[in-house]
């Protein structure tokens, strides 16, 4: 199975202070909105666009534009760092300390980016833990999105 | 143009920030079961490269008898069961973090979930006149009871109707 997957990102590939600037942007198009209904979640403010162009709080923060649902950004965002984190993934045990720090509008573009936080080889010789902070930005490079990720990956095999 | 006869108020639903308190509990609405078709539709339009979510023999080298469900998806169902109890009313976009989220077992197709909350802390927000922070432990559990999933909140809840 090993052609399956990279052979840059086992964990030995990986060491604490490497920042990797991962390749994929993708942008944000009008998809999210059957996301956000697929997870039932019906929050005027990601999908009502007449609620988006009159209510007083949505006109005045964001222009009356719908807000993309943190959840979609997220997965997203965590998905176009995947090709370079967790291809040799056999789990994602969770996250930690996460902050939106800007909306995301439809037409938006993001890009990823993922600092190496800590690894940590424990006992298993089949695979560690790499813990990164992983980070979404804008077109305009403006960071949209930030969270600690911990990851278990394939050592790499004999 | 106006229907003209008088209509009833809009139903509302959502709970504004005076109306969480410390310790308050949730079981929320509806539960949901996942398929395997939305699981790797989930994988392919999250440019998801890990072959544990999108091919059964890679997962079942891997010690699943089946593809497993992405636990970020399982976090986003769980997530959206909770809005209309935590997150109806936002000041803002709402979401000021997550402070912690943790996968505890594995979500498999056909599995249901549910979810449940408990309010951890409430008080103000800087930078926010009309709103408050909301504080908040959910859990996703499966058809067995099993905790499958935990995330804390903070929520940015909007002070009054309005």
């Amino acid at each position: 199975m090993k052609h399956l997957t990279g052979s840059d990102n086992y964990f030995e590939d990986f060491t604490p202070g490497q920042r990797i600037r991962h390749t994929l942007g993708r942008t944000v198009g009008p998809e999210h909105v059957p996301f956000t209904l697929q997870c039932m979640n019906g929050v005027p403010l990601h999908v009502n666009a007449d609620f988006c162009a009159t209510d007083p709080v949505a006109t005045e923060r964001f222009g009356g534009r719908a807000v993309v649902y943190g959840g979609y950004v997220l997965a997203l965002v965590r998905g176009l760092a995947s090709r370079d984190t967790s291809e040799n993934a056999v789990a994602e045990p969770g996250f930690a300390n996460g902050r939106h720090l800007k909306p995301v509008f439809e037409g938006d573009t993001l890009y990823a980016e993922s600092d190496v936080i800590e690894v940590s080889p424990g006992h298993d010789p089949t695979h560690g833990l790499v813990r990164f902070l992983l980070r979404g930005i804008n077109q305009r490079d403006e960071v949209v999105l930030e969270i600690e990720r911990d990851v278990v990956v394939r050592r790499r095999p004999a | 143009m106006s229907r003209g006869a008088p209509l009833p108020e809009r139903r509302d639903r959502g709970r504004t920030f005076e109306q969480f308190a410390v310790g308050q509990r949730f079981d929320h609405h509806w539960g949901r079961t996942l398929t395997e078709a939305e699981s790797i539709a989930f994988a392919t339009t999250t440019m998801n490269a890990s072959p544990l979510y999108f091919n059964a023999q890679f997962a079942a080298a891997h010690g699943h008898d089946r593809i497993p469900v992405d636990p970020l998806l399982a976090w986003n169902i769980v997530f959206g069961m909770t809005v209309e109890d935590l997150s109806f009313q936002l000041a803002g976009a709402g979401n000021l973090g997550y402070p912690v989220i943790r996968f505890l077992r594995a979500v498999y197709p056909g599995d249901t979930l549910y979810a449940e909350s408990e309010v951890l802390a409430i008080g103000p927000w800087k930078g926010a006149d009309d709103g408050g922070l909301v504080h908040v432990r959910t859990l996703g559990r499966n058809q067995r009871g099993q905790l499958v999933l935990e995330y804390e909140r903070k929520i940015l809840v909007r002070e009054g109707r309005r």
